[in-house]
């Protein structure tokens, strides 16, 4: 795996507070991971601080799991 | 027919909060009615802000020294006490205060914008409820971009009464930005009878201020640990 899917990983982890090792791709961001609105705001600002990169609201507006960040991640390559 | 299967919580993406209907319909005589409420709540609201005869009480120098060195903050104070807050912000415009409101995106929000921009207010439409991770990144990014301070109503924008949102102790762990407290009493006034009992001052009331120690939050605090500096910063606005 990517540096860059790690550091996503970790983020999400982090700011979720599920484990890193729960962690699955199909998993739904906010129905399986709990993430509020406070919570998801935090995960943008972590990823662009630690990717060094913007997200815009377009990308934002299409993540729904954890396989869209680890998508993202690599887009952000 | 059977009932379906539980599908359990809803599915969306970050962004699939959206803004709640307007009970009130956007016609062009409601728009024409908006553009001539504006002026006129603007001019009241001038009127009897210079009638107030406020009281500051606590911490406003360090407050005052705070925000000469350009910094942004987020003041912070019950919905309720929305008007007084507005009456107290303004006189600190002189000392450097920037000031940014999160106002409803939908069609009820129109005059309050439009009156905040009259103010030389940055105004930005969302609600922490209704279209919640992007007016509070925009919120985010503004405070951090364009150093202003986002003005915050924290058990807005429809209660419960007195309980503040954890997004508020979040973005000022996001946005560096220390969060002030503000306490507000006003003697003679009304308290209409909406859910956060507004409190509407008289003219020529008398507005006690307390000015709260400002709250930084560090940037490293464990999220389980963000609800103890949400409880205490209720503590903090009575």
């Amino acid at each position: 795996m990517s540096d860059r899917r790690e550091v996503v990983l970790d983020v999400l982890a982090l700011v979720s507070g599920v484990p890193r090792a729960s962690l699955r791709p199909e998993q739904d961001l906010v129905a399986d991971l709990g993430l509020d609105s406070p919570k998801a705001v935090r995960l943008l600002v972590e990823l662009e601080e630690r990717l060094g990169a913007e997200i815009d609201d377009a990308e934002a507006a299409g993540l729904s799991t954890v396989g869209d960040l680890l998508q993202l991640a690599d887009l952000h390559a | 027919m059977p009932e379906p299967a539980d599908a359990g919580p809803p599915r969306g993406t970050l962004f699939s909060g959206r803004p709640k209907a307007s009970r009130r319909r956007d016609t062009r005589l409601r728009r024409a009615l908006y553009a001539l409420l504006a002026p006129v709540c603007d001019v009241a609201g001038r009127l009897l802000f210079a009638t107030l005869r406020l009281r500051v009480r606590g911490a406003e120098a360090e407050l005052r020294a705070h925000l000469q060195g350009g910094a942004p903050c987020l003041p912070c104070f019950w919905h309720a006490e929305l008007l007084l807050a507005t009456a107290y912000l303004n006189t600190l415009r002189g000392a450097g205060l920037r000031a940014a409101w999160l106002i409803s995106p939908s069609f009820d929000g129109e005059v309050p914008a439009r009156v905040a921009r009259r103010w030389g207010v940055h105004v930005i439409r969302g609600s922490a409820t209704r279209t919640g991770v992007r007016a509070l990144r925009d919120l985010q990014r503004t405070v951090v971009k364009e150093r202003v301070s986002a003005v915050l109503a924290t058990d807005g924008p429809s209660g419960p009464p007195r309980v503040s949102k954890a997004g508020v102790v979040m973005l000022a762990q996001l946005s560096g930005a220390p969060l002030l407290p503000l306490t507000f009493r006003a003697r003679p006034a009304l308290h209409l009878p909406t859910w956060d009992g507004l409190c509407l001052p008289l003219p020529f009331a008398r507005v006690d201020v307390q000015v709260g120690a400002l709250r930084g939050v560090p940037r490293d605090l464990a999220p389980e640990l963000l609800e103890g500096e949400r409880a205490g910063l209720d503590a903090a606005l009575g």
